[in-house]
């Protein structure tokens, strides 16, 4: 069938490659039956198929030439590729039409070719290359053993190479080393737990801190550059320990109030709300006193209470001295500044060599504190200072000190305040002693010697100049006139008492008599010119008119009188203290003959001096145990001042009307008596 | 002896504290600490922008700073307020408040 094989691609070409039979092989459909009975059947179907173009014969019959070139129909025909050069799109017309089918590298070479050649030339180089050195090999071979061992075996000779087949290979193996592991341990880092938190707050306040820091050491620095001088007394004060500072002082000061305070709250209550109002006569809560604290320390217990003194300035702070009155057991000195803030210990203390005696407060100088004591020195204090326990002035032997117990002392009053501050004192040696306190020392002034008086019968009949023979009479108390400052009485321990002034130096004014034994407190009144009193250990209190030579009037208490004290609100108010420990408070214009008042203010001890304070109703007494009991006075004892309301006393002041109160008092006693 | 304080005058204060650092702990030696301390200055400077402090850097870098100069496994912590409890190595701690707001603790562990 070549025939048709070559019509075949002729169409197939023509028809784009269909190779299904169409019906110009109808002729050969019969010898092809049994292969392709189904096409043959398809055909037949199909004869008149969609995809088979119907030809005629003549059609059939025409020659159609076509060429085979060498170009690839697939191959792009219109390539297109930027050109950089030109900068443009530019169409490609080179295109590569060759396309491999198969290919196949061999290794034959041709024997001709340059290639082979120089292969035989490498083969044989290599050859002689090896039979040269084996030639040397012999020849060494030879030099060494004289002659070649395998000279005439010739098989030897010519394979002197190892036997493949009678060849065994020998080799020994050395012992491996053991492996050994080696590890080494070390220690943990040291570690530690922290924590910690952190705030807004607390970074501002360190940051403040630090700042404060900063400026602290700029200003140090900048102090340093000015003051060169004193670099020293600046580093002192920065060592000061807070701890030990006078704030921490202070505070701790008011920390201890606070909780005395609280730890005592009712008797503070009572000190300060409690009021006994009762105004029933009869009733027997009339004139009480309600007690409060007792003022005492360690040191004072086994000495006796010989002064009491309100400070004039602070209300709530007073002095106590104590020594003794015992002749034969005489001891130190102390001196004890108590504060009602603080009952529990006293605020400022000073111990002195010999027995304290009696003490006052200085009116306007409230730090200034004279002091007389059993040895006869008198004494300057300042209370504030409180380091060195010594006082700012001493009488010494030289200042001509008193030679016997100093039992009273008192400020003068400062008339002209250029003048030197000064104080009087009383002593058993018989001189009334003015001293004024100069730069750094005392200076004595005599005021008075308590020449001894006699009955003036006796001084008669026997010769007058005598009288100079007796010693001096033995002062234990004075009390400056308030209205005549010259004018001062003085209580003997004789049992007399001498109106002097220090303008008649000397002489005695007046001489009352009255008492038997030893006047203990001699006391103006506070309002009135003429009236005292005074009290005594014959157990009498006794009133007196200054101008009149005998008592106006007694109370008898029935056992010694340690003390009395007019009140500072009231001319017909005052109180004394007994030996029996009662404490007794009169008013004159309310009672005329008995007291008002009977409290025992200690059990089983002597007491010995009662103060008022100058504006609150609280009264001290102090006894022989080294305490001091507080009351407080209720409402019926403390009646007055008088202030002038009505219209009738308009004009007249609290002292006049308070005077008037006492010289109704005094009309209403019985002339006769006195 | 009066040693009379300026008075306290906020801005100043204020313009004070906003570049320095105040070490409240630390038991690393001088060195290290001088190192840490410019460290976490720069990290702090280097975070802070319009916004405010970008924390994580910092903390980031101071890390990272610490980590090659020191060797590693430091720790950073960094915030205007946290509480902490951590387990540090011994001298190697560092806390400090930084830029008058900023708290920073660097550890190692």
């Amino acid at each position: 069938m070549p025939p048709k094989a070559a019509k075949g691609p002729k169409k197939g070409v023509k028809k784009g490659g269909k190779r299904k039979p169409g019906t110009i092989e109808e002729e050969d459909v019969s010898q092809n039956m049994d292969d392709d009975a189904d096409l043959l059947n398809m055909d037949q179907n199909n004869q008149q198929g969609i995809d088979q173009e119907q030809l005629t014969n003549e059609e059939k019959d025409a020659n159609i030439i076509k060429t085979l070139n060498s170009n690839n129909p697939l191959a792009p025909h219109n390539l297109t590729k930027y050109s950089f050069k030109d900068r443009q799109f530019k169409t490609e017309d080179s295109v590569e039409h060759l396309v491999f089918h198969f290919v196949f590298d061999g290794d034959v070479i041709l024997k001709d070719s340059d290639e082979a050649r120089d292969q035989e030339e490498y083969w044989e180089n290599k050859k002689k290359g090896n039979k040269s050195l084996l030639d040397k090999m012999n020849v060494a071979i030879k030099e060494e053993f004289g002659k070649d061992p395998l000279e005439g075996n010739d098989k030897a000779q010519k394979k002197s190479l190892r036997n493949q087949f009678n060849y065994q290979e020998r080799a020994s193996q050395t012992f491996n080393l053991p492996l050994r592991e080696k590890g080494i341990k070390t220690d943990p880092p040291q570690c530690s737990n922290f924590s910690l938190e952190t705030t807004q707050w607390q970074i501002f306040d360190a940051y403040m801190g630090a700042y404060e820091e900063i400026q602290r050491q700029e200003l140090e620095e900048q102090m340093k550059n000015k003051k060169d001088k004193k670099p020293a007394q600046q580093q002192q004060i920065q060592v000061e320990d807070p701890l030990y500072s006078a704030s921490m002082k202070r505070a701790l000061k008011i920390m201890e109030r606070m909780i005395v305070q609280n730890a005592d709250e009712e008797k503070f209550e009572d000190y300060k709300y409690y009021e006994d109002t009762t105004e029933d006569t009869e009733s027997r809560n009339y004139g009480s006193v309600l007690p409060l604290w007792r003022f005492s320390t360690d040191r004072s217990r086994k000495k006796h209470v010989t002064s009491i003194c309100w400070n004039p300035r602070y209300k709530d702070l007073f002095a106590v001295g104590y020594g003794s009155y015992d002749f034969l057991k005489q001891s130190t000195g102390l001196i004890c500044a108590y504060t009602i803030k603080n009952p529990t210990y006293p605020e400022y203390q000073f111990t002195t060599e010999s027995g304290v005696m009696c003490l006052d407060f200085h009116p306007k100088y409230p730090a200034l504190l004279a002091v007389g004591c059993y040895d006869g020195t008198v004494m300057v204090y300042d209370i504030r200072i409180k380091g060195n326990n010594k006082p700012i002035y001493q009488s010494t032997v030289r200042t001509a000190k008193h030679t016997d117990p100093v039992w009273q002392v008192k400020w003068s009053p400062q008339d002209d305040p250029t003048k030197a501050l000064s104080f009087c004192s009383i002593s058993s040696d018989g001189r009334v002693t003015n001293w004024n306190l100069m730069k750094n020392k005392l200076e004595p002034e005599e005021v008075i010697k308590l020449k001894l008086v006699v009955d003036q019968e006796k001084e008669l009949a026997e010769n007058k100049k005598e009288a100079f023979m007796y010693g001096l009479a033995g002062g234990m108390c004075f009390d400056f006139n308030k209205y005549n400052e010259n004018l001062f009485l003085v209580g003997t321990e004789e049992g007399k008492i001498h109106l002097c002034s220090k303008a008649y130096a000397g002489q005695y004014l007046e001489t009352y008599e009255g008492h038997y034994l030893a006047v203990y407190a001699v006391k103006w009144n506070h309002f009135h010119p003429r009236v005292f009193i005074s009290c005594s250990a014959d157990w009498t209190i006794k009133m007196w008119d200054k101008n009149v030579a005998r008592p106006i009037k007694a109370f008898d208490l029935g056992c010694a009188i340690g003390d009395i004290e007019w009140a500072p609100y009231s001319s017909t108010v005052f109180s004394a203290v007994t030996s029996a420990g009662n404490l007794y408070v009169w008013d004159l214009i309310q009672e005329k003959h008995t007291h008002m008042c009977e409290h025992p203010a200690m059990k089983k001890a002597k007491a010995l001096h009662v103060a008022f304070n100058k504006s609150d109703p609280i009264i001290l007494v102090g006894d022989e145990r080294g305490g001091v009991n507080s009351f407080k006075l209720s409402k019926s004892l403390t009646k007055g001042p008088l202030v002038p309301t009505k219209e009738e006393e308009a004009g007249k002041t609290t002292q006049q009307l308070e005077e008037g109160k006492m010289d109704r008092f005094l009309n209403s006693l019985d002339k006769i008596v006195y | 002896m009066a040693m009379e304080l300026p008075p306290f005058n906020i801005e100043d204060f204020s313009k004070w504290k906003s570049g320095n650092a105040v070490i409240q702990e630390t038991d690393m030696d001088d060195f290290m600490k001088t190192e840490a301390k410019d460290i976490i200055s720069t990290a702090i400077e280097k975070a802070s922008g319009a916004t405010g402090i970008n924390v994580e850097f910092a903390c980031k870098f101071v890390k990272d700073s610490m980590d090659r100069q020191f060797g590693p496994c430091w720790h950073c912590v960094m915030g205007e307020g946290f509480s902490f409890e951590v387990t540090r190595q011994a001298k190697t701690t560092l806390y400090m408040y930084y830029a008058g707001k900023i708290a920073v603790l660097l550890f190692k562990c």
